[in-house]
């Protein structure tokens, strides 16, 4: 069984999709957004091959290019961003107090707390703005993290002052890493 | 005949004229810019030499190093393709010169032919009406006005060199005009090296029908029958189709009468095309003639059986055409589609990249010419032609039927291209029932809509959340990039397939 996030790119940028994989003696269900889907592939190599879709045969054909999913179907080119495979735990990076966040198996949504700043995305840190001390308050910039070929400000949704900052330039995150912890006495509005 | 030609092009066309070549036994060889080296045209061929460059004008634009390559290789005869040097008189001067044959006619009627204000005078000599059209003129010239106000607004201002809708401005009001004249020379000069712009009249919603001619050096000149190409995108042919839905019998042998006349009054040799615009109100008016083969020519193999390229050579060779006008009549009907990369959904920007996938449809009545293989790069040096599909059908209906068919079986994945929007054309009320114009695709925005994407996204969802479990692609087939020699006669063999 496998699961993750995708999204649209082309020919229409979309909203994001989970889907849910599951592969069992009778055949493989795809569920998207724990919607099962009615779609039968059969495979001539693990490029291309043919789906049934709403009572007719569909050609379809699919490469990885970068990191860009391409699939070509019945004469009509999609390609999709695979956003995150969530089978990874939430989960602290660095914590100044030895501890960590207790990992948590299976579907992880992301839910902030007010102590913990998470990353909705992943990508490589470009810079950090915040360091232990500081005072943040709600759209305050913490990083900037470059991801899709694009630099995306990380902005708090909580205010407080910041307890110990996780992450430093260069460094790899993931989406649901916690790059900032608070003070408890933090609030969100 | 000749024992060896040199194809002075690249691309499709390079590919389709050694497919002839061939056939005729003869020996090709073909020339290659620095990202060309391995491409199909060059493999394919018997000989192959470097120009050493990159740009045009380095390599397939320079008559110095062509000639030089033939001369030094024994070449007898140069085919010039479309494009390129195909319409330079000086090229096929500069061959004559150098005792090579030159496929195409002489440097004296492409160079009328190539002068759109001369070639509507000796249209108008042999009483073929003409698109009213002022001299070549400056934006500072007085006689602009008078023109201007006999033809009235909207009219057009054309390069007087100029081609592919290239140096072209469409003006709606007399302000406008001194800007769009200087624009317009701007873009012919950077185009075509000759910045001069004339003034056209506009007719609103023409047809464009152009006819074939075939002529050999003993006067005996004949039209091949028509090719509508109305279906232009900014003044650019992408879709072609014959017969004509909008000629009726008498109006065919009147077009192709003038055409042929026009051909005569030239003396011209060789193949050609003779274009002209149809009023809706059925008047016809000369535009201008091509002197080469042109891009669209295989839907008139496709109805007439004639190898065109064949006759070029064997008209070059100094054969006699022994083809009569009244044998040429249309078996059945054939349409094309200009396969590009570009992404119609964002404004026709090119595309680039590799062709990881490169699956083209086969059937009944198919033809595909393309220069391109799977593993290829698709760049920007050249046009983003990728291929032309052809789809011939005993009738109109049919043919549109495999086209439409053909489209959605074309499986592409390495660059956008326009094959959802050319099946949506061909797909279309009004293309289907043969009453469009040269306005069909503004009149019809729904055809950018990606309506088609958007029925499938479930699916296209679905299959993708599998793809995104496999990571990447791992077994190479026939057919996908993976396969590492792409030089392999699988990938070379060519890709037209007669009907």
């Amino acid at each position: 069984m496998s699961r993750g996030r995708m999204r649209e790119q082309y020919p229409t940028a979309g909203q994001a999709f989970a889907y849910r994989v599951e592969e069992s003696s009778s055949g493989v269900t795809v569920y998207l957004d724990d919607e099962a889907v009615e779609l039968d592939i059969a495979r001539n190599s693990p490029a291309d091959g043919w789906c049934r879709w709403q009572g007719r045969t569909l050609p379809f054909a699919t490469a990885w290019i970068g990191d860009e999913l391409h699939l070509w179907l019945d004469g009509v080119l999609f390609i999709f961003q695979r956003l995150e495979e969530q089978q990874r735990d939430r989960r602290a990076l660095r914590s100044t107090d030895g501890g960590s966040v207790a990992p948590t198996a299976g579907h992880v949504p992301i839910v902030e707390d007010a102590r913990h700043i998470i990353s909705r995305l992943s990508g490589s840190v470009l810079l950090v703005s915040v360091q232990p001390g500081d005072s943040v308050s709600v759209g305050d910039e913490i990083c900037v993290v470059e991801a899709m070929k694009m630099e995306h400000s990380i902005r708090s949704s909580v205010a407080g002052v910041v307890k110990a900052v996780n992450v430093t330039p260069g460094q790899q995150v993931s989406t649901g890493d916690i790059l900032v912890e608070l003070e408890d006495d933090s609030a969100s509005t | 005949m000749f024992t060896k030609v040199l194809v002075a092009n690249r691309g499709e066309i390079a590919v389709r004229v050694q497919q002839t070549l061939h056939v005729m036994g003869i020996l090709t060889v073909s020339v290659y810019s620095d990202v060309d080296a391995a491409a199909p045209h060059v493999a394919m061929s018997d000989e192959a030499y470097p120009l050493n460059g990159n740009t045009a004008e380095e390599t397939y634009l320079d008559i110095d190093k062509l000639l030089t390559i033939a001369r030094t290789n024994g070449a007898q005869a140069i085919h010039p393709g479309y494009g390129f040097l195909s319409e330079n008189p000086r090229f096929a001067q500069a061959c004559q010169e150098a005792d090579i044959v030159f496929v195409g006619p002489s440097p004296n009627s492409m160079e009328i032919m190539g002068d759109k204000i001369r070639s509507k005078e000796l249209a108008k000599s042999v009483g073929v009406p003409v698109v009213p059209s002022s001299p070549v003129c400056d934006s500072a010239n007085p006689e602009l006005e008078s023109f201007a106000k006999d033809a009235g607004f909207p009219l057009l201002v054309k390069a007087a060199a100029g081609g592919g809708g290239r140096g072209m401005r469409l003006v709606t009001e007399p302000e406008q005009l001194s800007r769009a004249m200087d624009a317009a020379s701007r873009e012919a000069q950077a185009a075509f090296g000759d910045g001069r712009v004339f003034l056209e009249r506009y007719i609103p919603s023409p047809r464009h029908i152009e006819f074939q001619v075939l002529a050999d050096s003993q006067g005996h000149v004949i039209h091949m029958l028509e090719r509508e190409c109305s279906i232009q995108r900014r003044h650019q042919k992408i879709i072609e189709e014959t017969p004509s839905p909008a000629l009726t019998p008498a109006l065919r042998q009147r077009m192709g009468e003038a055409a042929v006349a026009v051909a005569r009054a030239a003396e011209y040799v060789n193949a050609g095309t003779v274009e002209f615009l149809l009023d809706p109100d059925g008047t016809f008016y000369f535009l201008e003639m091509n002197a080469r083969i042109q891009v669209e020519h295989p839907i008139t193999e496709a109805v007439t059986g004639v190898d065109l390229v064949e006759w070029q050579l064997r008209i070059a060779a100094g054969e006699r055409l022994t083809l009569n006008q009244d044998e040429i009549q249309p078996n059945g009907h054939a349409v094309e589609c200009r396969i590009y990369a570009e992404d119609p959904y964002n404004d026709f920007l090119p595309s680039t990249g590799t062709l990881r996938h490169w699956q083209p449809p086969s059937g009944p009545g198919l033809r595909l010419d393309s220069g391109f293989v799977v593993g290829q790069d698709v760049s920007t040096f050249y046009d983003p032609m990728l291929a032309k599909l052809v789809a011939w059908g005993p009738d109109r209906s049919r043919s549109l039927r495999r086209m439409e068919e053909a489209l959605r079986r074309f499986a592409v994945l390495g660059v956008v291209t326009n094959i959802p929007f050319m099946r949506e054309i061909v797909a279309h009320s009004a293309f289907r029932d043969g009453s469009y114009d040269t306005r069909f695709i503004e009149e019809h925005p729904e055809l950018l809509q990606p309506a088609r994407a958007v029925e499938l996204s479930r699916a296209a969802q679905a299959i993708a959340s599998q793809a995104g479990n496999r990571g990447s692609v791992a077994a190479p087939v026939q057919g996908d990039a993976s396969d590492a020699d792409h030089r392999s006669p699988w990938h070379l063999a060519g890709h037209w397939r007669l009907p």
